[in-house]
């Protein structure tokens, strides 16, 4: 999968949380997960979702590494190479 | 803050304070009377608290007449006064060397493994029944945890409560800056992370059968384990005489992700507030009744 796809199928998992505010299409890699505003349980949501979407099994190790979007999207496009 | 709040707090927090310095300076049947005797009183005086445990019981079937509901709820409230006062002497007199003589934990072959393994992180679920406060002290000395805990209003008096709880064993959280990336990072480094599931929620909830009416209840733990694959356990802690516990640990429960998010949430409160009716239904009187489970 491309870095496009993978940045494309976030943006529309994002957009699905409803109580985010933050403007997705402004988001960049070197956003800060932390400051696209997701809730106590919206984060989780997330997470949820995106292994469902991408059919990945992330280690707790790993998510809690993860920083920047472009960290979460790294990691997607090595474990989803082509 | 308003002043005369303010000074109304202090004094509260002083109050407790010093009653705290004398339970735990004191011998352990004497403040167990005081405690017993301060149970009979709340029950009679704390109207609508009794009222609240007593309509719980006779609706969950627990109690089939008022006698034996009054007969259980005053056991109840006698049990959560003894668990203040056991908590406050626990801190003092259980510690590593000597945990064993008081506590007996019961588990799976599974859970143990998970419990003495130091990189596997376990997330527990846990329910106001018996000695919850003991039972997370006493799992602290074997494996490291992090527990939330729900802030008092007077914050004077939410200091005076936890100041010295926390270790670097036992984390206390406050519910109101507990994120869920501080758990995780908690479960990455191979540490319980313990939730109490059994009291009303007004958001991020999911609704339950809990003898046999539905109740609203977090969805915290369902997303953590869903979200991480932390292995799930349920521990209650029951209280079998002054300074005895038995720590029940039951699971790890496994529940495979059917890619139904809410469905997946729904099975996994559900199947853990099943655990906690069971234990509730056999030790009625260990289980806090006095609070209104059943809101709307």
């Amino acid at each position: 999968m491309t870095r496009a796809e993978i940045i494309s199928g976030l943006k529309e998992l994002l957009k699905q949380q409803k109580q985010i505010t933050y403007d997705i299409d402004s988001i960049t890699d070197d956003t800060r997960i932390d400051a696209i505003g997701f809730d106590s349980l919206s984060i989780l949501d997330f997470i949820y979702d995106v292994e469902g979407r991408f059919n990945v099994q992330t280690p707790i190790a790993e998510l809690v590494r993860m920083e920047r979007v472009k960290d979460l999207i790294d990691y997607l496009h090595a474990k989803l190479p082509g | 803050m308003n002043p005369l709040l303010k000074l109304w707090y202090r004094v509260e927090a002083a109050a407790a304070q010093a009653c705290l310095f004398l339970v735990g300076i004191a011998p352990l049947p004497l403040t167990l009377a005081f405690a017993d005797a301060l149970a009979w009183m709340g029950w009679w005086v704390l109207v609508p608290r009794r009222r609240i445990a007593l309509d719980n019981l006779l609706q969950a079937g627990v109690a089939k007449n008022k006698a034996e509901a009054n007969r259980i709820g005053r056991a109840a409230f006698r049990n959560f006064v003894q668990m203040i006062v056991e908590v406050i002497v626990a801190h003092r007199r259980i510690h590593a060397g000597n945990w064993q003589e008081h506590v007996t934990i019961r588990l799976s072959p599974e859970a143990e493994v998970l419990l003495h393994d130091p990189r596997q992180g376990v997330l527990a679920a846990s329910a106001h029944i018996g000695n919850w406060d003991v039972a997370a002290r006493t799992v602290s000395m074997i494996k490291p945890m992090c527990v939330v805990y729900r802030p008092v209003n007077n914050p004077y008096l939410d200091r005076v409560l936890h100041a010295g709880r926390s270790n670097q064993r036992l984390r206390l959280l406050s519910r109101l800056d507990s994120h869920p990336m501080r758990f995780m990072q908690a479960l990455a480094d191979g540490e319980i992370v313990a939730l109490m599931i059994d009291q009303h929620v007004w958001e991020g909830r999911v609704a339950v059968d809990f003898f046999g009416r539905k109740a609203w209840t977090t969805k915290a733990v369902a997303m953590l384990h869903l979200a991480t694959r932390a292995p799930l356990v349920a521990a209650f802690a029951l209280r079998t005489g002054p300074l005895k516990y038995e720590v029940h640990i039951v699971g790890p429960i496994t529940c495979p992700r059917t890619g139904d998010r809410e469905q997946d949430v729904l099975r996994i409160t559900q199947e853990l507030t099943c655990e906690i009716e069971k234990f509730a239904r056999k030790f009625p009187e260990q289980y806090m009744w006095g609070h209104r489970r059943w809101k709307p």
